[in-house]
């Protein structure tokens, strides 16, 4: 089913639409200058009161003639048959449903929410808290969204009986509930006002409707992609999803020499600024924030051709190309399993020497950390691309040398367009300039538009010209 | 059941499978043919990793995307040559493979992982990393891997390299066991094992497929017959090297045993012919 799922989600996620989705996001973030409370960040209506409506609803079509092309397109197709037949035509409708849904909220809605996020953290970020925002979020989630939702998975996963899950989930629904009234009575003093008691019931309703639809979508999921007993319970079922154990096995096939290499020359090259830093006065902060944000994340990124050798050099590649996971999803898990022990130690480094500068502050952490990624990404995309390392190792390490260069960095300071969208300004300048939010989201979106060709490319891989 | 229909592939000017049909059922079909003569180019096409030029693959009637999960995961495959990652031990190697034929349940793994090393006398290298293992013991952790996820259709590209006699009588044994649940495709090269192992055996020529059918077929046809010589080795030397398809040695002298061209060549006697005899004259027609 979640192949199915994914299958459809694919089918509908192409260039055109994430082209559109992040124009759309674009154009929202120029002309509007959105500033909403940190409590109405969640909220459909304020969002859609600060952004332009038509845009919005523009947006919203374009999505909705998606669904439309794509559930013509699969009713016409002779595949659907075939499909039917495989998962049975409750499961098949069930699962189109469920592709539109996911589809709708995570490519239409989040957007949306994710641009007001981060457009309101960027404008005033002063008046922004992310308390007030946590708890509206969990609020309106546990109220409404994603308890009943939960609570239903991990019932039937665990009982997998769907009687016992229900009584169980009445049981606590009801005293959830009950609490829920009590307490709201109790805290309003307005024990003789029974209406008190509406907004809460009412948001309890909604509750149990989303109960029911995630009942019955978990139900049929679980009846169909997760048959089998799953020994470690929902954690091991977490686990796989996220690919943790896949990356146990990565970590053990790649070993940690190479990275154990990197880090002892890491930490030779962090001992030796560290000293320049402490010993020789603050104007050496440049070079260790050079350090840290770019010389360290470069020598991590060299040899990510390595994640696909390891394949190549074993003659392995045949038989894990035609594993049912996939086989860019494989490479991707093993990028990002090397690549989390390296963000971990660039933290390490960057509070070290955040604490012994004072000029430095918590972006800057944010900016070590998506450098460290940019990097790793752009040297990942371009060994899948030109299936060598040298070319990929070498482009890589001229970029960042080309970057920290005075004079490039005088050219791009002199055009304003370059100066703000320059992640490395902040890194070679000798005063406590700081990195905005916005060189964050670049590098990401840099990050992002690296792995997804990649991504692309190895789904596709030909391993008979290799 | 699936179907090939009127596959062809080149590579360059070379056409390595000319149109080529064939069915396949439960039971193991074994796969003859000289070098080059497209087997593994089939396996190819079979498995996704290679686009034929035309035709159709059919499963259960129906046209498969052989590039789909859905295929993938219905398939095992054992490449020609595996190396296996040198630092993994046989058991995660098999494990990792598990996990990546999205099997989430531990003791499931673990329970195929002790069925199949069982079967394959691999038992005793569970704990060793695959860079250690000699040349046999890494086939056999080839072919665990080819079976672990417990597919439908099994690919195996000449399984019983680096095997020793007794390890290919276990490796036959083994096959045995999936004959009625698995369509299993089995490329190799020695001949009278797999005239025996078989349930329908396919050999190729030149791109084309020149018998589908029983082994026992190819035995029973009379233009595939026999005959048989002994002759000093001297005499053995002058024997027009064509016509022989195997030489016995037996006492300082060799039986030499042929076929036939003309009528002025029935020398010797009638023998009972090998499946190795009749793949050479069908090869060599």
């Amino acid at each position: 089913m979640f192949c199915f799922i994914s299958n459809c989600l694919k089918q509908m996620l192409n260039y055109t639409y994430l082209s559109l989705i992040f124009l759309y996001g674009l154009i929202c973030w120029m002309i509007a200058d959105v500033t909403i409370k940190s409590q109405g960040l969640i909220s459909g209506k304020e969002i859609l009161k600060s952004y332009d409506t038509i845009i919005l609803f523009l947006v919203l079509i374009n999505c909705i003639y998606f669904i439309i092309t794509h559930f013509r397109e699969t009713l016409n197709s002779r595949i659907r048959d075939a499909e039917i037949l495989r998962l049975g035509r409750y499961k098949y409708f069930w699962g189109l449903a469920a592709a539109y849904f996911i589809y709708f909220a995570v490519f239409n809605a989040a957007p949306l929410y994710l641009t007001a996020f981060v457009q309101t953290i960027v404008n005033s970020s002063s008046a922004f808290y992310f308390s007030d925002y946590f708890n509206a979020l969990l609020s309106t989630a546990f109220r409404a969204g994603l308890w009943p939702i939960a609570l239903s998975l991990i019932l039937i996963v665990w009982i997998k009986n769907d009687l016992l899950a229900l009584i169980v989930w009445t049981a606590v629904y009801l005293t959830v509930t009950a609490i829920s009234v009590i307490s709201g009575l109790y805290k309003t003093g307005e024990g003789n006002a029974p209406l008190s008691a509406v907004p809460l019931i009412a948001s309890s309703v909604i509750s149990l409707l989303t109960f029911a639809g995630g009942f019955l979508i978990s139900r049929r999921l679980t009846e169909y992609e997760y048959n089998e007993k799953i020994s470690g319970g929902i954690f091991s079922l977490i686990a796989h999803k996220l690919g943790f154990v896949l990356s146990e096995f990565h970590y053990k096939m790649l070993g940690l020499k190479t990275q154990s290499l990197y880090l002892i020359f890491g930490l030779l090259g962090f001992v030796f600024v560290l000293s320049l830093t402490e010993g020789m006065g603050a104007n050496n902060t440049v070079i260790s924030k050079m350090y840290v944000a770019v010389f360290f994340p470069l020598l991590f990124s060299f040899n990510q051709y390595n994640l696909l050798a390891v394949d190549i050099d074993s003659g392995m590649i045949a038989t894990n190309v035609l594993r049912k996971s996939g086989y860019a999803r494989i490479v991707l898990n093993r990028w990002f399993t090397m690549l989390l022990p390296q963000t971990v130690f660039a933290v390490v480094f960057s509070f070290f020497i955040i604490g012994s500068t004072n000029g430095l502050n918590v972006s800057f952490l944010a900016l070590v950390l998506v450098l460290n990624i940019l990097f790793s990404s752009m040297n990942f995309s371009l060994s899948v691309f030109f299936m060598r390392p040298g070319f990929a190792n070498f482009t890589v390490g001229f970029v960042g040398y080309l970057m920290l260069r005075e004079d490039v960095q005088k050219v791009i300071s002199s055009s304003e367009l370059l100066r703000n969208v320059n992640l490395f300004g902040s890194i070679v300048s000798f005063t406590n300039s700081t990195p905005s939010p916005d060189h964050i989201l670049i590098a990401l979106c840099l990050s992002i538009m690296f792995i997804l060709p990649a991504f692309n490319k190895l789904k596709r891989i030909d391993i008979t010209a290799l | 059941m699936f179907e090939l229909n009127n596959i062809s592939k080149s590579f360059g000017e070379k056409k390595v499978l000319k149109s080529i049909s064939a069915s396949f059922s439960f039971g193991i079909t074994g796969i003859a043919g000289s070098n080059g003569c497209g087997k593994t180019t089939m396996f190819k096409i079979l498995t996704g990793l290679l686009k034929p030029e035309g035709g159709k693959i059919l499963y259960n009637s129906e046209e498969i995307n052989t590039q789909s999960s859905f295929w993938r995961s219905k398939i095992g495959y054992l490449p020609q040559t595996i190396g296996l990652y040198s630092r993994m031990t046989v058991y995660d190697l098999l494990d990792y493979m598990l996990v990546l034929s999205d099997i989430k349940d531990k003791k499931l793994r673990k329970e195929r992982i002790d069925y199949l090393t069982g079967e394959l006398n691999l038992k005793a290298y569970l704990k060793t990393p695959c860079g250690y293992l000699s040349g046999g013991v890494k086939q056999r952790a080839g072919i665990a891997q080819a079976f672990i996820h417990d597919p439908e259709i099994v690919f195996l590209d000449e399984p019983t390299n680096n095997l020793d006699a007794e390890e290919r009588e276990r490796f036959h044994n083994f096959l045995d066991k999936f004959r009625l649940n698995k369509i299993i495709l089995y490329v190799g090269h020695i001949i009278e094992e797999m005239g025996y192992i078989s349930d329908r055996m396919l050999i190729f020529k030149n791109g084309e497929i020149v018998f589908h059918g029983k082994p026992s077929d190819l035995l029973n046809e009379s233009r595939y017959s026999v005959r048989q010589i002994l002759l000093s080795k001297n005499e053995a030397l002058t024997f027009e090297p064509h016509m022989i398809l195997r030489k016995i040695a037996i006492n300082g002298k060799t039986k030499i045993i042929y076929r036939p061209g003309q009528e002025e060549d029935n020398i010797g006697e009638a023998a009972e012919a090998h499946f190795e005899d009749v793949y050479k004259i069908i090869t060599r027609d």
